[in-house]
């Protein structure tokens, strides 16, 4: 690969011949001085630890200041477990529904051709456009008391609004974009040729997404599902909305930390604040703990 | 298998990609799709192949009308200009794909399946490397492992869509070397589009020269290289230097030339236009019926002199090839005085090209699309 007429550095080489060369080298034809790279170095740092780190500390000491005891306590109050199932419930439902759907529109519009494609690709982002307040406003106007579908479910006995459907609906709408939006760039970058080579090769549709496509889209796809995930355990606008903030019922994990900030119960409050921030770090952990895993077959489809 | 094609069009929104091609392939022939892009040669493949659905017309496998049939149907073999290997799979997985893939019951065990993998891998030369990914193999590699790939299935057809195009001029020449004897070991009927015309008459039996969705000729390689059938073909297989001429009741004159060359009888007298490629040119001494020119540039390019020669009659200049060093020792420099007269031509009619190409003695003096003629 390395010609001597190029002036490259080819760090394999050198450390091979020379034992002491150090493992990195740095090209002063197009590194930066040292001082800028210290500032960026130290730009980086600063924003992180004031705006990520510094927050996630506050949550946790705020949780511990009345001791684990409370902390513990706080966690087994009956209205924090039933807004932790409800959350849990939520994201359980929400998840899988926007994954399938994320994965078919993804499919849909990078391997066909059709009239109003630019339109789909525009109502999906509408969620995200949308403030989730408005979200939640939509919900209660179809299936409110004097919504359009209201009076029908009534009828029958469903209980929409102020009830968990009613949360679950409108946190599928936030959510709806999370794992469509993340797939469509990366299907596009792959194109439909190793499709094709499947269906020549004799693979029906079933399995040539199976044994092709999912395999090429999954880091991107459980990148979708994480980040749709994380929204779905933390969507609080939309949920605020609907959900009524019938304790014990009706209060998914951030509207009950709302409720016991607001009620001063500070402690508390963290507490629940600081178990869905170990939520967060559940998934995150979850996704690092995959590549590691299979580090070598992600190099092996990204490198190309 | 041979293959029959009747009449298939295709169009894409109002652009016509194919205006109702016929065409028959012989079983286990080696043949070139030829044309610049847009020519409509890849559509032509992929409708082969059923990835492309067409407008019109029928294609048959054999005896089977293959027009309706899908994809996996028709069993063909397709190696993709970007070879579109699963890299997420090793070597050995992309080639059993077409095995694994079949349905249950006529799908081998396995073992066989992994003997049969090895077995091709061993033909296309690359055993050992079954562990590897795409992603770890050069290009001329990943072409080779393509077309294992698309042999596993026992296609009724290979197609191969510009099979060197992505790679560098090295590996190409030993691939299509390679790709050749393969094709004399396996003698399966094999379709492939290029746009070089130089890959086209090395590795091909017959060439179909496609154009704007026409085909323009379809000959063995010695027939479209000899007797292009229309300016367009002579013009896609090297650079023509076009003369202006007049066909009069005693033969071929050059502009600016007193007597003529000889060529065809029977032709409708008018003006032609005589197509010659650069190294269809003699350097001759005093010739009533060359013409004269003023060499202006003079390049080497090892075993040719290559001359620019501007024409005394109508400036206009030439690229001719003389050889070198000439066997009179002459060197040629910028300045002198050169007289030329083409050994072999071509003559057609109303140029831009028009269908079909006008050279009227065709059944005359010669075979069938012979408007190719040899003076001297």
């Amino acid at each position: 690969m390395t010609s001597p007429a190029t002036p490259q550095i080819d760090v394999e080489t050198a450390v091979a011949d020379t034992p002491f060369a150090p493992l990195v080298q740095t090209n002063a034809a197009i590194g930066e001085p040292r001082l800028v790279r210290w500032l960026l170095i130290g730009v980086t740092l600063v924003f992180l630890g004031v705006f990520l780190l510094l927050p996630l500390l506050a949550v946790f000491t705020q949780a511990l200041a009345s001791g684990v005891g409370a902390y513990f306590a706080a966690m087994v109050d009956p209205d924090a477990l039933s807004s932790i199932k409800l959350t849990l419930l939520t994201a359980a439902i929400a998840v899988p529904l926007n994954t399938v759907f994320g994965v078919a529109a993804a499919w849909a519009i990078t391997k066909f051709q059709f009239r109003g494609k630019g339109l789909l690709i525009t109502l999906i982002d509408l969620p995200f456009s949308v403030s989730p307040v408005i979200a939640g406003l939509v919900f209660i106007l179809i299936f409110g008391s004097r919504g359009w579908l209201g009076p029908w479910a009534s009828e029958h006995g469903l209980k929409i609004i102020f009830a968990a459907p009613g949360i679950i609906l409108a946190t599928v709408f936030v959510t709806f974009p999370f794992v469509a939006r993340e797939l469509i760039p990366l299907m596009q970058a792959l194109g439909t040729d190793e499709e094709y080579a499947a269906l020549t090769l004799g693979a029906r549709g079933w399995s040539t997404f199976w044994h092709v496509t999912l395999p090429n889209i999954r880091w991107g796809l459980l990148y979708g599902v994480l980040l749709c995930n994380a929204r779905a355990m933390g969507e609080f606008g939309a949920v605020s909305v609907v959900s009524g903030h019938v304790r014990g019922q009706t209060n998914t994990m951030p509207l009950q930390v709302e409720i016991l900030y607001n009620d001063y119960q500070f402690a508390a409050a963290f507490a629940v604040a600081s178990l869905l921030a170990l939520l967060a770090f559940v998934t995150l952990g979850l996704k690092s703990f995959l590549e590691w895993r299979h580090g070598s077959e992600l190099a092996a489809v990204r490198g190309h | 298998m041979n293959i029959t094609i009747r009449g298939i069009s295709k169009r894409f929104g109002d652009f016509t990609a194919l205006h109702g091609l016929d065409l028959d392939i012989a079983s286990g022939e080696l043949l070139a799709l030829l044309g610049p892009s847009g020519s409509g040669k890849t559509t032509l493949l992929r409708a082969i192949a059923g990835l492309e659905p067409i407008d019109d017309g029928r294609i048959l496998f054999g005896d089977t009308d293959a027009t309706r049939l899908s994809v996996q149907e028709r069993r063909v073999g397709f190696v993709f200009q970007h070879y579109a290997l699963f890299k997420h799979m090793t070597v050995l997985d992309n080639i059993t794909f077409g095995l694994r893939m079949r349905p249950r019951a006529q799908r081998p065990a396995g073992a066989e399946i992994r003997r049969r993998g090895l077995e091709l891998l061993d033909l296309v030369q690359l055993g050992g490397l079954e562990g590897r990914y795409p992603t770890q193999l050069s290009g001329g590699q990943r072409q080779r492992v393509a077309l294992a790939r698309a042999l596993a299935i026992q296609p009724r057809v290979l197609l191969l869509d510009e099979p060197f195009g992505a790679l560098d001029a090295k590996v190409r020449k030993d691939l299509r070397r390679w790709l050749r004897q393969l094709h004399r070991e396996t003698g399966y009927t094999t379709i492939f589009v290029t746009h070089d015309q130089e890959e086209a008459l090395e590795l091909a039996d017959r060439i179909v020269v496609m154009n704007r969705g026409h085909i323009e000729q379809i000959g063995s390689t010695d027939e479209v290289y000899d007797s292009p059938g229309t300016p367009f073909v002579f013009d896609f297989l090297g650079s023509p230097n076009v003369l202006p001429g007049e066909v009069r009741a005693d033969g071929i004159y050059l502009l600016g030339a007193t007597a003529p060359i000889e060529g065809p009888n029977g032709l409708q007298p008018g003006p032609v236009d005589v197509y010659a490629r650069p190294s269809d040119f003699r350097v001759v001494g005093d010739d009533a019926a060359a013409i004269e020119g003023l060499v202006l540039e003079t390049q080497r390019t090892g075993v040719l002199m290559r001359l620019s020669v501007k024409l005394s009659a109508n400036q206009q200049v030439l690229e001719i090839e003389v050889p070198n060093p000439d066997p009179e020792m002459k060197v040629w420099l910028p300045g002198d005085h050169i007289r030329l007269r083409p050994a072999h031509f071509s003559l057609y009619r109303d140029r831009p090209a028009q269908q079909p190409n006008i050279v009227e003695d065709r059944s005359a003096s010669h075979a069938a699309p012979d408007s190719r003629v040899r003076g001297q």
